[in-house]
C-alpha cells in the first residue's frame, strides 16, 4: 500500500464514521423495550389520600413539564415546607417529553417522577403499562371533580390526573364581523357560511375563517370538534370508523370544510399554516372566525402586547353544530402522572394532590408564563364568581358539553391516525380526492391500524 | 522492554481514547441498533423475539418508508448540488477579496451555526403563504399579483425545504472549499499564466482538479445532512408524506409506533444509503494530491 492509497482509505474510514454517526444517532436503544411488564407499586398502610404528610420528607422528586407547567419557585418551596421533599422541576418542550418517556421506558428507567402525560398519548402510554394509576393515591372526590379526568382512564384506571381544561370552542371576532352587520356569533354550520360570505362581499377580509389544514395535528382537531359540535363522533363504541356513510357527521363536517375553502373563505395558504399560525393571523386581525381553538388564546388576543385585535370585541362561543344545538365538544387536556418505574411514588403522588389545590390552580391559571384554565370544576367556578375567568360565563356555558373524544381514551394507534385524517382533510379541500373517496380509504386505514394493534 | 516495546505502548496509549470514544459511541449504539433491528422490539406488545430480516423486509414493502427514500432522494440532489455551486462561488469570493475579509467569513458562516428547528423557523416566516416576507417583497417588486403557496405540491415543496439546508450548509462548504483554495501554490498559476492559459483552462485543469479533495469533504458534509434532514420538515409541513425524509419516517417507527425494531431496521438501511453515497463521493470524486 502506498501513501496515497493510505490517505485515501483513512478518508473513507473517516467517512464511514460520519455516515455512522448520522444513522445510528438517529434511532439507538439501550435494549428491547421494557416497562411494561412493571408492577405497579401500592400505598403503604400509612398513606392517606389527599394528605400532605411528612412521611416522605428528605426524599427529592423529578418533575418533568412543558413550559407552560413552570411553577414558581416561592410556590414550589410551599409544598417543600409542608411535606419536607423537594422538588426539581424540569422544563422540555412538550414533544421532546414525548420522546424522552419513550425513550427512557424503552431502557428500563424512569423519565422522572412526575411528568407530563397528553390526551393523545394516554392510549401508547396506557396500553404500555407505562404509568402508575392513580386511583389509590389520589382522592376519589378529586378525580370526579374534573370535566375532563375521564380523558386519561384507560379500562378504569386513571394513569395521569390534568392540570388544565383545554377544550375545543370557536373565537370570533365580534368587531370584525359588526362592520359586516352581523350582531351574533354563526350557531349552525348554514350560518357560518353566510356570515362568512358576507364577511367576505362587504369586503371587510378576503377570507374571515381561519382553520389549519397542513399536515399536522391542528388540522385533524376542528374534524373532530365539527363531528361532536354535530352531535356524532369519530369511532363507535367498538372502536369502528363512524364516519364511513356519506351521510355521518364526518362526511358533513369534511365537506363544510371543503366547501369553506373552495369558496375561498378560508385563506388559501392555509395549506401550509398550522394552529398556531392561524392564530397568528387572528391575532392579526385577518381572520375573524377562528373556528376550532382553545380557549386560553383569549388570553393572549386580548393582550395588546400579543395581538393587534387587543381592543376589539373578542368572544368565545361553541362550535356551530348542524341544527343550532351544541351537543358537544371534546377537552384535550394535559395531565401529570407517575411512571411505575419511578421509586418515589408517594411522594410524587402528594405532589399532583397538592397541585390540584385550589392555591396551585390559581397560580398555574394566573402565571402569565403558564395560563392553565384549571381542570377542576370548584377552581372553575371560583374564578368566575371573583370575574377572573375571561368570558367566564361562555367557558363555563360551554363546560358541561366537554367530553372525551374516545371513549376509555385515545386509541394505541391515534398518532398515525390523526397523521392520516390531517393528510385526507388536504387531499379533499386541495380537490385530490372527493369527501366520499377519501373517508373511504380512512375508514380502511383504520380498519388496519386496528387489526394491527 | 527495549525502544519499539516502550513505542509500541505509547503508541497504544494514546490511541486508545480515540478507539474508546469510537466505541461507546459509534460501534456500541450501532451494535445494539444492528441487534435490536432483527428483533421484535415493540413497547405495545412486550416480546423481544429474533425475527431475522422481517423488519428489514417490512420497512422496504413499506409505501411509507419508500415514499420517505425518494423524498430523500430529493433533497439529496438539490441539496448538494446547491451547496456545490454556491459554496464554490462564496470560496472563490472571500479567495479574491482582500478587504474586510474576515467580517465577511464571520458573516457567511453565521447560518452554519444556526440550529436546524429555528432554521425552519426562520423561514417558515419567509414562505409563510399569507402574510410571510417573500409573497410580500415579490408582490411590492411587481412579480406576482397575489400570494402565492411556496410549499404547496411535492416537488416544489422539495425544493423550497432544500433551500433552507442550502442556506446552512453552504458556509461550511464554502470554507472547505476556501482552505482546498488557499492550499494551491501560487506558483501553478503563474506558469500557467506564463503559458498563456485562460482563465477558464485555469480553472479546468488546475484548480478543480487541485481541490477535488476539499470537493469531496464539503460534499459528504452536504450529503449526511442532507439525508438526515428533519427538523426543517417538521416546521415547515409537518409530516405531510410528501415532503417526509428516511430519518422522519425511522423516528415516526420508533416514536410514534413505538416499534423499535421497525426503527432500527429503517436506521440501519439509512446508514448503508449513507455509505453508499460516501463511498460514491470518495471513489467518483476525492483524489490524492500532492504540490
Amino acid at each position: 500500500m502506498n501513501a496515497g492509497q493510505a490517505r485515501n482509505r483513512r478518508l473513507a474510514a473517516t467517512a464511514a464514521a460520519v455516515a455512522l454517526l448520522a444513522g445510528a444517532a438517529a434511532c439507538s436503544s439501550s435494549g428491547g423495550s421494557g416497562g411494561g411488564g412493571t408492577a405497579a407499586a401500592s400505598p403503604s398502610a400509612g398513606f392517606k389520600p389527599g394528605v400532605l404528610s411528612r412521611a416522605d420528607a428528605g426524599q427529592t422528586i423529578s418533575v418533568l413539564l412543558p413550559p407552560w407547567g413552570d411553577m414558581a419557585q416561592p410556590q414550589l418551596a410551599k409544598f417543600t415546607a409542608a411535606t419536607g421533599i423537594k422538588v426539581n422541576l424540569e422544563q422540555m418542550a412538550w414533544d421532546s417529553i414525548h420522546d424522552k418517556v419513550v425513550s427512557a421506558e424503552a431502557a428500563g428507567v424512569a423519565p422522572a417522577d412526575v411528568t407530563e402525560v397528553d390526551w393523545s398519548w394516554v392510549g401508547q402510554f396506557g396500553a404500555a403499562g407505562w404509568y402508575t394509576p392513580l386511583n389509590k393515591w389520589l382522592p376519589a372526590s378529586l378525580i370526579g371533580g374534573s370535566p375532563v379526568a375521564a380523558n386519561f382512564s384507560v379500562s378504569g384506571q386513571q394513569i395521569a390526573m390534568p392540570y388544565n381544561i383545554d377544550f375545543r370552542s370557536t373565537i370570533v371576532n365580534m368587531t370584525l364581523l359588526k362592520k359586516a352587520g352581523i350582531t351574533s356569533p354563526p350557531t349552525t354550520w348554514a350560518q357560518l357560511l353566510t356570515d362568512a360570505q358576507q364577511i367576505k362581499a362587504r369586503g371587510v377580509l378576503a377570507s374571515p375563517v381561519g382553520v389549519p389544514l397542513s399536515v399536522t395535528e391542528g388540522t385533524s382537531t376542528p374534524w373532530y370538534a365539527l363531528i361532536k359540535s354535530a352531535g356524532g363522533s369519530v369511532l363507535d363504541s367498538s372502536g369502528n370508523p363512524a364516519f364511513s356513510s356519506s351521510t355521518s357527521a364526518g362526511a358533513q363536517a369534511l365537506q363544510l370544510e371543503a366547501t369553506l375553502y373552495k369558496d375561498g373563505l378560508i385563506p388559501q395558504g392555509e395549506i401550509s399554516l398550522t394552529d398556531q399560525q392561524t392564530s397568528n393571523l387572528f391575532a392579526a386581525g385577518q381572520i375573524a372566525i377562528e373556528l376550532s381553538y382553545s380557549p386560553s388564546a383569549l388570553s393572549a388576543y386580548t393582550t395588546p402586547a400579543t395581538s393587534k385585535v387587543a381592543k376589539d370585541d373578542i368572544v368565545l362561543a361553541p362550535i356551530p353544530g348542524t341544527d343550532g344545538t351544541t351537543t358537544g365538544t371534546f377537552g384535550l387536556p394535559e395531565g401529570l402522572g407517575i411512571p411505575k418505574q419511578s421509586t418515589h411514588q408517594a411522594a410524587a403522588a402528594m405532589f399532583i394532590d397538592w397541585w390540584e389545590q385550589l392555591p396551585q390552580l390559581l397560580a398555574s391559571y394566573n402565571n402569565p408564563n403558564m395560563g392553565n384554565v384549571p381542570p377542576l370544576t370548584s377552581a372553575l367556578s371560583y374564578l368566575n364568581s371573583h370575574n377572573d375567568l375571561i368570558d367566564g360565563s361562555a367557558v363555563m356555558a360551554i363546560l358541561p358539553s366537554v367530553s372525551p373524544l374516545f371513549t376509555g381514551g385515545a386509541p394505541t394507534w391515534y398518532p398515525q391516525f390523526s397523521t392520516d385524517v390531517a393528510t385526507m382533510i388536504q387531499n379533499v379541500v386541495e380537490g385530490k380526492s372527493s369527501v366520499s373517496a377519501a373517508l373511504s380509504q380512512l375508514a380502511s386505514e383504520t380498519q388496519s391500524l386496528k387489526a394491527q394493534s | 522492554m527495549g525502544t519499539n516495546g516502550r513505542r509500541r505502548g505509547t503508541l497504544v496509549l494514546l490511541l486508545a481514547p480515540a478507539f474508546l470514544i469510537i466505541g461507546v459511541l459509534v460501534l456500541y449504539p450501532l451494535g445494539v441498533s444492528l441487534w435490536n433491528s432483527v428483533h421484535e422490539d415493540n413497547a405495545l406488545v412486550f416480546t423481544h423475539q429474533f425475527t431475522g430480516g422481517r423488519n428489514y423486509t417490512l420497512v422496504l414493502h413499506d409505501p411509507a418508508f419508500l415514499q420517505a427514500a425518494m423524498n430523500t432522494l430529493g433533497y439529496l440532489v438539490v441539496v448538494t448540488l446547491g451547496a456545490l455551486v454556491l459554496g464554490l462561488g462564496m470560496a472563490f469570493f472571500l479567495h479574491n477579496v482582500a478587504r474586510f475579509r474576515a467580517v465577511a467569513l464571520a458573516i457567511i458562516v453565521l447560518p452554519w451555526a444556526v440550529p436546524g428547528i429555528v432554521t425552519g423557523a426562520l423561514w417558515s416566516f419567509i414562505f409563510n403563504p399569507v402574510n410571510g416576507l417573500l409573497n410580500g417583497v415579490l408582490q411590492w417588486l411587481g412579480v406576482i399579483n397575489s400570494p402565492h403557496i411556496w410549499l404547496e405540491g411535492r416537488l416544489t415543496g422539495i425544493f423550497f425545504i432544500s433551500l433552507t439546508l442550502i442556506w446552512q450548509i453552504t458556509p461550511i462548504c464554502a470554507v472547505i472549499f476556501l482552505a482546498g483554495l488557499e492550499s494551491i501554490p501560487r506558483e501553478l498559476y503563474e506558469e500557467a499564466s506564463v503559458e498563456g492559459a485562460s482563465a477558464f483552462d485555469t480553472l479546468r485543469l488546475i484548480t478543480l482538479p487541485l481541490l477535488r479533495p476539499s470537493l469531496a469533504i464539503g460534499l459528504l458534509q452536504a450529503s449526511v445532512l442532507a439525508i438526515g434532514i428533519f427538523d426543517q420538515i417538521v416546521v415547515l409541513a409537518g409530516y405531510a408524506p410528501g415532503s417526509i425524509s428516511v430519518v422522519m419516517q425511522l423516528y415516526l417507527y420508533a416514536f410514534r409506533d413505538f416499534n423499535f425494531g421497525l426503527g432500527m431496521a429503517a436506521s440501519m438501511i439509512v446508514t448503508a444509503g449513507t455509505l453508499l453515497v460516501s463511498l460514491v463521493y470518495i471513489k467518483g470524486v476525492y483524489r490524492e494530491v500532492s504540490y
